[in-house]
């Protein structure tokens, strides 16, 4: 597997969590972390890991609204589109903000993908395992990444920041649930983080100890493989109870939460910014209510409304702050809209063509792959497949998708052995 | 009584092709055959009743069962031998489980061999099998690794040393509550909640009485006893959901090998549930031993009910310098070793 082997040496560990620990230190006086970690840390950060950050548009963003207009044409919709940063490309008016930043994403205006089973959630699996559903479980792609570039870590490697109460999946698959997402349910941290009341801090240490000391007498002389993994997670429990500000989006500053917006959105981007800036590997934001079988001008007004705003923002802070090098950005969604408007307004489903956007870590960002034809009806250039995606998705951080899983001593290719990355949207 | 029902085509249209009309009907996955139509109301020989099991005069369902796995089936037979091995054993014969194939060999053909044979001859006869399995000296093996014997001499799937497994999420549910000894905490929290809906209920039964008479059923003695134990059980069975919900592995698939997380650590230290069984309380462990004299009862008392065993003399020790340090309070002391027990590898993993 090709990845910077220095990702896993212990000093690096030891270094990064020092500087973890000064950071939380420094920002307990100044109360303003945001403008504590600066270019140095995160020119720190990114010499020695990598970062993922996805996008969910829950539901199936319309590629006719967002990154695919058709103005003036029977399946265009109302909406006019707009210049970008990028001479010659143009995105819906409904994303004014992302329009501006254009030149940091790489937009695919041609991907597809055959119709699975399961609507919805069927689709979304694929899209985010690069595998048909029916074949799985396969892991999603943040415990990939978890498993990859964060198997060592004690931070959680992969933090899945989402508006509505969505109780633990075990999205790892195969990857065990050492990997699966850490949910933080609208936005709030982790389940069961604050000590009962039992237990004041000391004791609370205390308790930990002692459990430590049964493990240790109990694995001499035993397999130790179950034990480390037990201890393991208490180890990265006690880490993260003393962490609990780590979730805390009000440490931001102020003005930084007015930029963002005191929406669900706005504050998931925020905090999703917080995260990537301590060092997590790979955090995804979820945004609801995409899916518009009725009334889908009015949805991705309000939806797109919300959204631009703190995506362009996020993806503007994380270039300043030297991160985007080393951080790879998608955005992403379950499929398409109908170019057909039906009646009520709506859009329905549609897997024949969509739009995806990368940006950051390895892509070869300001231009836009594939195109549908003149009324968004079918692709014309470059059809890219999502198994395809899913390739380029590990190629972009350096991992190689033709590597293999070790699973019950059985090798299980990291991305489905059909299909491979996109050249071009690489650098 | 589950009804067979003639089903027939029905037309539909794709949304996206309204002009386009398609039949579709029941059918049997790779089938190839021709369904019958009969005339309306000619379709069974005995029609669907409330007291009569139908019987179509062209049965799908007898079809199925035709295809389902039977003793004739030697698949189904060495996977099921090999998924109750693991059952027991911690770890398939082939593994991971369900995995049959070339690239994957059984760990002992000739044992996942007998096995199935056993199975086929008993009869499915399950009891019987497990015992066997219980019985023999593989399962009956320690963890330990024998002394002077290096581990790779020992792989996982030579059986050679136990396997551990971690408890399924109701066991552990179950071990916790007994542990605890807060089974009497758990029925009262129920029955309080169970109070509480029905004072609600009654509330808004007064207003309406007036108006509707009372069901003359629901009155009944019986009844009424019937409804509170599955007031009960319904209650019991969502606690012990949580612990599904965190511990379970995915809908369908077979618990695997034992993978510790995060969230799983975080509720067994702070979740609501587990630490009510916790702190002192009317009967439970930890009032139980904070009520006791020396450090050393204690100690015994706490090892027999958490982990089933005596402590060492050096778990006696830590035990004792523990409760001194911790003197101004006692029952938080022993708390703290209550739950350090629970949260072991010792308790969770069954070795």
């Amino acid at each position: 597997m090709k990845y910077d082997p220095s990702c896993n040496s212990t000093a690096h560990l030891v270094s990064r969590r020092s500087m973890l620990s000064n950071m939380l230190a420094g920002a307990a006086g100044v109360g303003a972390l945001g403008q504590l970690v600066h270019p140095a840390i995160a020119k720190e950060i990114e010499a020695k890991k990598k970062q993922v950050l996805i996008f969910l548009l829950n539901g199936g963003l319309s590629q006719f609204e967002s990154f695919d207009p058709k103005p003036n044409t029977d399946t265009g919709g109302p909406f006019r589109s707009i210049p970008t940063s990028v001479p010659g490309t143009h995105f819906s008016e409904l994303m004014p903000c992302t329009a501006q930043i254009a030149d940091k994403l790489a937009v695919v205006r041609s991907m597809f993908a055959e119709k699975v089973p399961g609507s919805h959630g069927g689709a979304r699996e694929y899209v985010v395992t690069g595998r048909p559903p029916q074949q799985g479980p396969y892991p999603w792609i943040g415990p990939v990444y978890s498993k990859l570039l964060a198997d060592n870590t004690e931070l959680p490697g992969n933090i899945h920041i989402t508006p509505s109460r969505w109780g633990p999946r075990q999205d790892a698959a195969f990857l065990g649930p050492r990997h699966a997402s850490l949910v933080l349910s609208g936005g709030k941290p982790p389940l069961n983080v604050d000590r009962p009341e039992l237990f004041d801090k000391e004791l609370d240490d205390t308790r930990y100890k002692l459990r430590q000391i049964a493990d240790l007498r109990f694995s001499q002389r035993r397999r130790t493989v179950h034990t480390e993994a037990y201890q393991s997670s208490y180890d990265q429990a006690a880490q993260l109870i003393h962490q609990k500000e780590l979730f805390d989006v009000t440490k931001e500053s102020e003005k930084d939460q007015l930029r963002y917006g005191s929406h669900d959105v706005g504050r998931h981007c925020l905090l999703a910014r917080r995260l990537l800036e301590k060092g997590v590997t790979c955090v995804k934001v979820t945004h609801n209510n995409y899916d518009s079988h009725m009334e889908n001008f009015n949805f991705h007004l309000e939806q797109l409304g919300e959204f631009d705003k703190p995506f362009a923002t996020l993806m503007q802070d994380l270039d300043e702050r030297g991160m985007l090098d080393s951080t790879l950005v998608m955005l992403v969604t379950e499929f398409g809209r109908t170019p057909v408007i039906q009646p009520d307004n709506g859009r329905d489903h549609w897997q024949d063509s969509w739009s995806v956007v990368l940006g950051g870590c390895g892509i070869q960002t300001g231009g836009v792959l594939g195109a549908t034809n003149d009324n968004g009806t079918e692709i014309v250039d470059r059809p890219v497949h999502v198994g395809e995606m899913f390739h380029t998705y590990m190629r972009a951080v350096g991992l190689d998708p033709t590597a293999t899983h070790l699973v019950g001593g059985n090798k299980v290719p990291i991305g489905a052995p059909e299909r491979s990355a996109v050249k071009e949207l690489l650098i | 009584m589950l009804q067979e029902v003639v089903l027939r085509e029905v037309e539909f249209a794709s949304v996206f092709d309204p002009e386009t009309t398609n039949k579709t009907g029941p059918r049997l996955l790779n089938a190839l055959m021709e369904i019958p139509e009969f005339a309306e109301g000619e379709e069974y020989v005995e029609k669907p009743s409330r007291t009569v099991r139908s019987m179509p005069k062209f049965s799908l369902r007898e079809l199925l069962a035709k295809r389902l796995p039977h003793d004739g089936t030697p698949e189904f037979t060495r996977n099921m031998a090999n998924r109750m091995w693991a059952l027991m054993m911690g770890r398939g014969i082939v593994h991971p489980l369900d995995m049959h194939h070339s690239g994957n060999p059984p760990s002992h053909p000739g044992l996942l061999t007998a096995l199935s044979d056993r199975l086929t001859s008993s009869n499915y006869d399950m009891k019987s099998f497990l015992r066997s399995i219980a019985l023999s000296k593989a399962y009956q093996r320690s963890s330990f690794i024998p002394e002077g014997v290096p581990i790779d001499q020992v792989p996982a799937d030579s059986f050679a040393v136990a396997n551990m497994k971690g408890l399924s999420p109701e066991q552990l549910f179950e071990s916790l509550l007994i542990a605890t000894q807060a089974s009497a905490i758990l029925d009262q929290e129920i029955n309080a909640e169970i109070a509480e809906e029905n004072a609600t209920v009654e509330a808004s039964n007064v207003e309406k009485s007036t108006t509707e008479n009372v069901d003359p059923e629901k009155t009944d003695a019986a009844k009424i006893a019937e409804e509170l134990a599955e007031a009960i059980r319904l209650k019991r069975a969502a606690r012990v959901t949580e612990f599904v919900t965190v511990f379970g592995s995915v809908p369908g698939q077979p618990e695997g090998d034992f993978a510790a997380s995060l969230p799983q650590a975080l509720f067994l230290a702070n979740s609501e549930i587990v630490s009510g069984w916790i702190p002192a309380q009317p009967g439970n462990l930890t009032e139980r031993l904070s009520a006791l004299d020396g450090s050393n009862q204690i100690a015994d008392e706490l090892f027999l009910s958490v982990l089933t065993r005596l402590p060492e003399d050096d778990e006696r020790t830590l035990v004792k310098d523990h409760l001194e340090a911790g003197n101004a309070d006692r029952p938080k002391a022993v708390a703290a070793l209550v739950w350090s027990l629970l949260a072991s590898a010792e308790f969770r993993l069954n070795h």
